[in-house]
């Protein structure tokens, strides 16, 4: 049964060695789907290589239906998975933020690091730019505190704000994706 | 099963993504992420200046409440394993090579600018959203968390948005 970290008492050492083993996997994945190009993960937001959204979408849509189907047979303690809390004006302005960050930069976090692994000065720009925004996030918290702080509901899921059952949310989540799916397909098919 | 740039197709990529992500939850508890590992370095660096200040200051104290240094965290050691995994799997598929990445109409030195000012924002957006592409769109959209899915149509709303008017840097 999992979350096995959570559940059973394993020595540190393993939590180390298998989180960077996990990394390894994360980032082939990545690079095989080739996000490594700046052109493809632009491409998502100048409509002319969907492929980010077609690997995001699908891998949200796997990912959902396996922790909530192996929790519901008892393989995965769904109370021992962490989930983030929404603090919704934060996000809401993140999102927007990331949007800009995104464009300049050509690279998402992770994306950045896989692609100066494989060879990419300008990615390195992005890491250390990457750094000097922290700083100027932590050395200002001060003044954008409360906006950081704004929209707090605390750890809120689809499903318990609609008050339905977690498979008609992730139903309707697939069926979206198979609906972008079509019209993406459809649309590159026509050139 | 690849195409001619030797990418994965999407849908099987974005199976094997999933699985990752699945995995990870079964194993840790916990999904995927990569912007806290960069707020770590930061936190790390600047502690090696002012190891007291840093930790009682009132955003990276957080980093400190088990002791410690912040750069002994699951989601460094993911990053240290994305290196790795991003130079081994590039260098097998053919891919790894030295360049630079921009549209035509700009100089390395124009996209080494932008890159950085980029990142700068990137860094700071990560902080208001609690986590980036990986940490929430992925991870908490899977687990159907409601800021995640905030998070994602706020960035499908400023993206093509913000594409419009810097497409001189891409294409």
């Amino acid at each position: 049964m999992g979350p096995l970290f959570k559940l059973y008492y394993i020595p540190y050492f393993w939590y180390v060695i298998l989180a960077i083993i996990t990394g390894i996997f994360f980032g082939s994945v990545l690079t095989l789907s080739g996000f490594t190009s700046t052109k493809k993960l632009t491409g998502v937001f100048y409509f002319d290589d969907m492929a980010v959204l077609k690997v995001m979408f699908t891998a949200i849509v796997v990912a959902s239906i396996g922790l909530y189907f192996l929790s519901d047979i008892g393989t995965i303690v769904f109370s021992k998975v962490y989930i983030p809390r929404t603090y919704w004006i934060s996000q809401l302005f993140g999102g927007l933020l990331f949007g800009v960050g995104f464009m300049l930069s050509g690279y998402c976090p992770g994306t950045s690091v896989i692609s100066f692994a494989s060879g990419s000065l300008d990615a390195l720009f992005v890491m250390l730019g990457m750094v000097a925004g922290m700083w100027v996030f932590g050395l200002g918290y001060k003044i954008w505190k409360s906006l950081y702080l704004a929209g707090n509901i605390g750890r809120v899921t689809l499903d318990k704000l609609f008050g339905v059952n977690h498979w008609i949310v992730i139903g309707i989540v697939f069926v979206m994706a198979v609906f972008v799916f079509i019209i993406i397909e459809t649309l590159e098919h026509r050139e | 099963m690849f195409d001619e740039e030797k990418n994965i197709n999407a849908y099987i990529g974005g199976i094997l993504l999933g699985l990752v992500l699945l995995v990870t939850f079964f194993i840790f508890g916990r999904g995927l992420g990569a912007s806290g590992a960069f707020d770590r370095v930061a936190a790390f660096i600047l502690s090696i200046f002012s190891p007291n200040w840093i930790k009682h200051h009132p955003y990276w104290h957080k980093y400190y409440a088990f002791g410690g240094t912040p750069l002994n965290n699951f989601l460094v050691y993911l990053s240290i394993g994305l290196i790795i995994g991003g130079a081994v799997t590039s260098k097998l598929l053919g891919k790894w090579k030295i360049q630079t990445q921009h549209g035509p109409r700009i100089s390395d030195r124009e996209r080494y600018f932008w890159a950085f000012i980029g990142g700068m924002i990137l860094a700071i957006a990560t902080r208001f959203a609690r986590g980036c592409t990986s940490g929430q769109a992925l991870t908490g959209g899977s687990e159907l968390a409601l800021g995640s899915w905030i998070f994602m149509i706020a960035f499908f709303i400023s993206g093509p948005i913000v594409a419009l008017f810097i497409r001189k840097l891409w294409r």
